[in-house]
Order: structure tokens, then sequence, then C-alpha cells
């Protein structure tokens, strides 16, 4: 799309430049190919550097062209060289994000990046094995130039998203693993006193578990906390002018029910 | 039960939104960790506040704390 409407527009601005630049098209291919990798390499520890080294190396590939053309040195094995390292670079950069997507538990932004790389060989390939067949393929919304950008922009911006709030969480955000062995073995430390909250939820089973195993490891003491919450009587206001009274009063009475359930559900813990 | 094996526990119960009682439990009494069961969330929910709570009290709070997904 963007390659057929200003694939050789840049030619005639910048050929001044690229006739002066003594090196040969490949050696400036190589040298983007090299760059581009090395942004992949530097994705996974900072997004930011790797976009602007993705930058870099998008310049070199553009540079390559115009130069080979400009200077009459366009040569079959330039292009083969040009369209060959191009696919290796999208390989190296999806894999690297998908690396990092990966490392940060967004399985599902890492699987989506893989695909990405599938489809941006199939078109490579859909091209090669049309023109093969004597037809010509030139369509479509994201080739290299777009997609290219589109990633350039997205590592800058940091819309490349990770699974985790790592930017907006003051302390680092840990995963806890299923065993609490660890705990046990170090249980001189000074964690006494301990709060869970519960609120009656599925999930939180789970948590009631972990205090009390950390309790017991630190044979500390366990407090927990049922916060109620009020957020029904907002809408009393608003809602309801005649009986607003008796609306507050029926939602305490039914939050103080539904707590006294979760409190009685509290005798019931064991640990398993 | 938790008493039968031996844990000293109680209960308290607060009044209000949850996640300003929680801070201000933890602030009135001396704790050293907070336990918390959060909802298993997607990661484009995990980055916006309003669905992620634990997130909002996870960076007010002055203890360590275990958040159990």
């Amino acid at each position: 799309m963007l390659s057929a409407k200003l694939g050789h527009l840049l030619d005639a601005p910048l050929s001044s430049i690229a006739k002066r630049i003594p090196v040969s098209p490949n050696f400036l291919t190589i040298t983007g190919f090299l760059i581009t990798v090395s942004a992949a390499l530097i994705i996974p520890y900072n997004v930011k550097l790797g976009g602007i080294c993705i930058l870099f190396g998008g310049f070199f590939d553009m540079l390559d062209g115009i130069v080979a053309r400009t200077s009459g040195r366009a040569t079959k094995f330039g292009a083969f060289l040009d369209s060959v390292l191009d696919r290796y670079s999208d390989a190296f950069l999806f894999l690297s994000i998908s690396y990092y997507l990966a490392a940060d538990g967004n399985h599902a932004g890492s699987f989506l990046s893989l695909g990405t790389l599938v489809g941006a060989f199939l078109i490579s390939y859909a091209r090669a094995r049309a023109e093969g067949l004597g037809e010509s393929c030139h369509t479509g919304i994201m080739e290299r130039p777009e997609r290219i950008i589109l990633l350039i922009f997205a590592t800058l911006t940091g819309w490349l998203c990770s699974g985790t709030m790592d930017n907006a969480c003051p302390h680092p955000y840990y995963r806890c693993s299923e065993d609490l062995s660890c705990m046990e073995s170090n249980a001189q430390a000074i964690i006494k006193n301990i709060i869970v909250c519960i609120d009656g939820e599925k999930w939180t089973e789970k948590a009631i578990t972990y205090a009390m195993e950390i309790t017991r490891a630190f044979n500390g003491k366990l407090t927990a906390l049922h916060v109620i919450n009020p957020y029904l009587k907002k809408f009393a206001d608003e809602i309801y002018a005649v009986g607003r009274n008796e609306y507050s009063n029926y939602i305490d009475k039914e939050l103080r029910k539904e707590a006294d359930d979760i409190l009685l559900d509290s005798k019931q813990w064991r640990i398993p | 039960m938790a008493d039968s094996i031996g844990l000293p526990y109680n209960v308290i119960v607060r009044y209000g939104p949850p996640e300003e009682e929680i801070i201000k439990e933890t602030l009135e009494n001396a704790y050293d960790l907070l336990v918390l069961g959060a909802k298993p969330l997607n990661a484009f929910k995990k980055r916006i506040e309003s669905f992620n709570l634990p997130m909002k009290i996870f960076k007010n709070i002055q203890i360590p704390a275990i958040f159990v997904r």
C-alpha cells in the first residue's frame, strides 16, 4: 500500500546523498540487517531503545535500494539479498517481541506476535509463488514498510503492552508459587501479625489458605477483615424518593446478613 | 476449624469502601503482612485501575502484601 504509493518517491530528494555514498548497496543491506538484529536483542531489555534501533535499521533498509537504483548498481543478487535479509530481520524482531511478552506472562500477546510472523512470511511466499506462476500479486494492507512503521510506533509509545503494570507500580510484582515450604524453613522471621481480607468470593479461599499457612509457619496471629461495601446506598438518593430510609435499611440488613454468612463460613476454615 | 488446629485468629468487620477501609485498618493496627485474594484478570483489565482494585491497595499500603490470584 505505502510502498506502491511512495515507493520511489524518496529517490529524487535522496539521490544526491545516495550518489555520495561510496560503499556498495549490499554493504548497506547487511549493515541494516545487523542493526535490526541488535534491535531484536535489545527489545527484551529496553523496548524504547530497541524501537530506536529498528528505526536506524529501517533507514539503512530504505537507503540501500535508493543507492542501488540511483547509482546504477542494482544487481539481481542485491535484490535477492535484500529480500532474504528482510525476512530474517522480521523473524528476529517478532521472535524477540514474543519472547519479551512471554517472559512477562502475556501469553496471548506472545502468541499473536508469532501469528504476525507467520502472516509476514506468508505474504512473501504468496507473492513469490504468484510471480513464479506468471501472475502479479501486489495487493494487501500491511506490507513490510507499514509493519515496521507500526512496530517502531508501538515500541516508542509503549503501546506494545506487557501483561504486568511495571511502570505504574512502585513495588515489584511477585508471582507466588504453590509451594510454601520455603517459608517454614525460615520461620524465625518477624512476620507475627497477619491480616487477610475475606469477601466470600471463591478466589478468596486460596488467599485464606495462604494466610493460614503463613500464620502457622511463623507462629503468628491471624486477623480476618471483612469490609461491608455500602455502594448500593449511593443509589438511594437518586432513585428512591419515597421509602428511601426503608431502602437504606434493607441494604444494611442484607449486607449484614452477608457479612454474618461470611463470618460463619470462616469457622469452617481448614488447612488442606 | 481454624480454632481446632490452634490458630489464634479474630475477625473484624468494617463498613465503607473496601479499598479505603483495608488501608485504614492496616494503618490503625500494627500488621506485618496483608494477604488478599484477587480475581484473576486478563492483561487488559490488569492495566486499568478501576478493574484492578488490589493494585490500588498495593500502591497505597505501607506493609508487605501478598495477592493470591
